[in-house]
């Protein structure tokens, strides 16, 4: 089939690169990555998300995920001789029945022994987390934790066996590629990375309350959780939005890149980036006195070349 | 079950457990636009898309063990997120209901400034809600994120004579689109 052409080409390449990820949400989520993974703190996350959802809708949600998710640790936890019940690691047929093999109503505290490993202020550290966004995601979270976490719980299924699970749970996460690196990098040295259990950080102040009272000692983690990940993300976006003809938006993420990462790796690439940007707006003067300042600070950068002719007649 | 043969269990746990992480994480760096922008275009509203995406990446979380590398990661996570979209915007819908039965009054918000974007990609937005949305749909993954047929085929559960059929006709009228455009503008 005949590829498009090159002009139709270019417009769905601008649709593509202008349509892509905010950066503060990618700052919350690589945030949350980074973040340590609860890790037996699941039962009463579920049982404070569903004792204290802000907000009605949430409730909805809450009473939707939290009671398939509080009954599913339930019978876990009810399956202490049975093996070959034991859910499967992801087993999604769990969520179809939640309960089911329920025989009787089991007291949810059972769980409640907390390890402290909550991430603490999470979220409201970041960049204010939605407020609305409580609740939910604990729960949600819950599920994945949890059945993840069954496969290991299960074949030595009795309640008190949940207290080796630390021994899993403080083994630091090995990324596989540069980019798994890049997201694990704002940790700091005690930090144990749990991508999946840390998403959970995401909802935000209905956790946050609790984890506060449990696990102050989190206070000394990286803020944001940014990366230099974010950083070439940042400059990439701008560069992108340059090329596509949108000088308005490269700049703000410029500027954006400029708040973030004052003194960044790819502080040179911004500037020069800048010059460009500012021409494209029409902003020639202001253009032509940064490439000044640009060349006298970087004269040998690989980008002054491109600085020295700013604006060059179209 | 002997006490080795449980911490054996344990640790075996430990290390997929931490391959999954390292997994989640890879995906997250490199599908993550590709999530937010499947979301979007699927009609997730604006101020759900961070929970969406937030969801998307759950479900991976819990299906992770069982994915199978049979027709592609973006295809499987586009199955997802379109199942979590689905649920936002029958969600969306039911809000909005409720919204009007109360006569609140409602504000368009736009967190992600959807309303910024340029020129080209307003086009683009445009062209794709003239199609019909199977159509539309094709032409998206096909030449938006450069989605192979078979991809497409697995991805949306049609057959593959359906998929080129679909992206040849939009891609016509895409073309059709640009030149008028051309000739419209400046």
């Amino acid at each position: 089939m005949k590829p498009l052409s090159p002009r139709a080409q270019r417009l769905t390449r601008a649709y593509r690169d202008q349509n892509v990820l905010p950066h503060d949400v990618r700052a919350r989520l690589l945030a949350r990555l980074a973040q340590p993974g609860p890790a037996e703190a699941d039962v009463s996350r579920t049982q404070h998300a569903l004792a204290q959802p802000p907000v009605a809708r949430r409730w909805l949600r809450v009473l939707r995920w939290g009671g398939p998710a509080a009954l599913l640790v339930v019978a876990i936890a009810l399956l202490p001789r049975a093996p070959s019940l034991a859910p499967t690691a992801g087993g999604v047929e769990v969520v179809a029945g939640p309960g089911r093999s329920l025989p009787s109503p089991l007291p949810v505290g059972e769980g409640t022994e907390e390890t402290g490993a909550l991430p603490a202020g999470e979220g409201k550290e970041e960049t204010g987390a939605l407020p609305a966004a409580e609740g939910k995601e604990n729960v949600r979270l819950v599920r994945a934790k949890r059945r993840r976490a069954s496969a290991a719980d299960t074949p030595i299924a009795v309640p008190s066996a949940r207290r080796e699970e630390p021994e899993a749970e403080e083994v630091v996460a090995a990324p596989t590629s540069v980019e798994a690196e890049q997201i694990a990098q704002p940790r700091d040295a005690a930090a144990t990375v749990r991508p999946s259990a840390a998403l959970q950080g995401r909802s935000g102040s209905g956790s946050t309350r609790v984890a506060n009272q449990e696990a102050p000692v989190q206070e000394a983690r990286p803020p944001a959780g940014l990366s230099l990940d974010d950083e070439v993300a940042l400059v990439r976006r701008a560069s992108d939005l340059l090329r596509a003809g949108d000088p308005m938006r490269a700049l703000s993420a410029l500027v954006e890149h400029a708040r973030l990462f004052p003194a960044g790796k790819l502080v040179t690439m911004r500037q020069a980036a800048r010059v460009q940007a500012l021409c494209d707006l029409g902003r020639r003067e202001q253009a032509r006195s940064e490439a000044e300042i640009f060349l006298s600070d970087h004269g040998d950068s690989p980008y002054a070349a491109k600085v020295r002719q700013p604006c060059p007649v179209k | 079950m002997t006490t080795i043969a449980r911490a054996g269990l344990a640790r075996n746990q430990a290390e997929l457990t931490r391959e999954l992480d390292a997994e989640l994480a890879r995906i997250v760096a490199l599908h993550a636009d590709f999530v937010w922008r499947v979301l979007r275009r699927l009609g997730t509203p604006d101020a759900e898309l961070e929970d969406a995406l937030q969801e998307v990446l759950l479900v991976v979380a819990h299906k992770l063990p069982e994915y199978e590398e049979r027709g592609g990661m973006r295809a499987w996570l586009f199955a997802i997120a379109r199942q979590v979209a689905s649920h936002a915007v029958r969600a969306q819908h039911r809000r909005v209901r409720r919204e009007e039965a109360h006569e609140e009054p409602r504000v368009a918000d736009d967190p992600h400034g959807a309303l910024e974007r340029s020129e080209a990609a307003r086009f683009v937005e445009q062209f794709l809600a003239s199609l019909s949305e199977p159509q539309a749909t094709v032409f998206y993954l096909a030449e938006i994120e450069g989605m192979t047929a078979p991809e497409i085929s697995l991805s949306l559960g049609v057959g593959l004579n359906t998929v080129y059929s679909r992206l040849r006709l939009a891609r016509e009228r895409f073309e059709a689109a640009v030149e008028s455009r051309k000739d419209g503008s400046p």
